[in-house]
């Protein structure tokens, strides 16, 4: 039995425009360097926002070392600036340093996050990789490669929050385009299937 | 032993070269998040472009205080 492929109404009911959101769908004000005339982003999606939870928890953690070691001395009774060859201003400085590592740290932890999209528009998927340092890789397929998709989610925690893997088989040169850890994945798996039936008047 | 002047000396050495290298790498991230905004634009675009700039301006804070503290 064929149906007839659904509207973009029915298909994308909501918009859904977070600033930090992980699932945004039909965005405002998003643009992408290699956009064409005609070309609408669909889906914006990125790792879940529970996948930063680690170095949010380290962040916190390292964050109140120095405070928590400050008391600890109190408690021992240990005044450092009692001690000749400490300055206050190198004490000082140390703070500053160990601050700013942090905030270094959290910030290319936030970018790495922040920049690793995966766009669905009206004519294909696109993969932007963004690592500081390391590498910055955008990868992408047209709709009408698309053959097949899967999504898996394993583990306690992907399970509890409802997100994981979700993979796409194309036809294309790149065999394979993994969402990885993207929120709701039988959703966006259905949704991508969906467009891409939608857009190239596949019977589903 | 060294003498103390001389190792405050070393460490203050240390230090100012170990935030010269970080001044370099907060210019690479700033360099780095002005490309991806090209690539992708986004609602905080604007605000990151910002941030990394605001992060240079905290390592060259921090060299200053290292040079100028005694």
């Amino acid at each position: 039995m064929t149906h007839k492929a659904e509207s973009l109404q029915q298909i994308l009911p909501k918009k859904r425009n977070g600033v930090i959101s992980s699932v945004v769908v039909l965005p405002d004000k998003m643009e992408f360097e290699t956009q064409n005339p005609n070309e609408k982003v669909y889906i914006m999606l990125r790792r879940h926002i529970i996948t930063n939870l680690g170095w949010i928890l380290s962040l916190i953690f390292f964050g109140f070392l120095p405070p928590l070691i400050s008391i600890i001395l109190n408690y021992l009774k240990i005044d450092i600036y009692q001690i000749e060859e400490v300055k206050q201003s190198y004490i000082m400085a140390s703070f500053m340093i160990w601050y700013l590592i942090l905030f270094t740290f959290s910030f290319m932890k936030f970018l790495d996050w922040y920049f690793n999209i995966y766009v669905v528009t009206n004519e294909r998927l696109i993969d932007f990789d963004f690592s500081p340092f390391a590498y910055h890789k955008i990868s992408e397929t047209g709709l009408d490669c698309i053959v097949d998709a899967t999504q898996e989610s394993i583990g306690f925690i992907p399970m509890l929050f409802n997100y994981g893997d979700v993979y796409i088989q194309t036809a294309g040169e790149k065999r394979e385009f993994d969402f990885t850890s993207v929120p709701r994945p039988a959703w966006v798996r259905d949704k991508i299937m969906d467009l891409r039936d939608m857009i190239f008047k596949k019977p589903k | 032993m060294l003498p103390d002047n001389l190792l405050f000396f070393t460490i203050k050495l240390l230090l100012v070269v170990l935030l010269l290298i970080y001044l370099l790498i907060a210019i690479l991230i700033a360099r780095q998040i002005i490309l991806m905004n090209k690539a992708i634009k986004t609602k905080l675009s604007g605000l990151l472009n910002l941030v990394g700039l605001a992060h240079i301006g905290l390592v060259f804070i921090v060299l200053v205080v290292v040079i100028v503290v005694n």
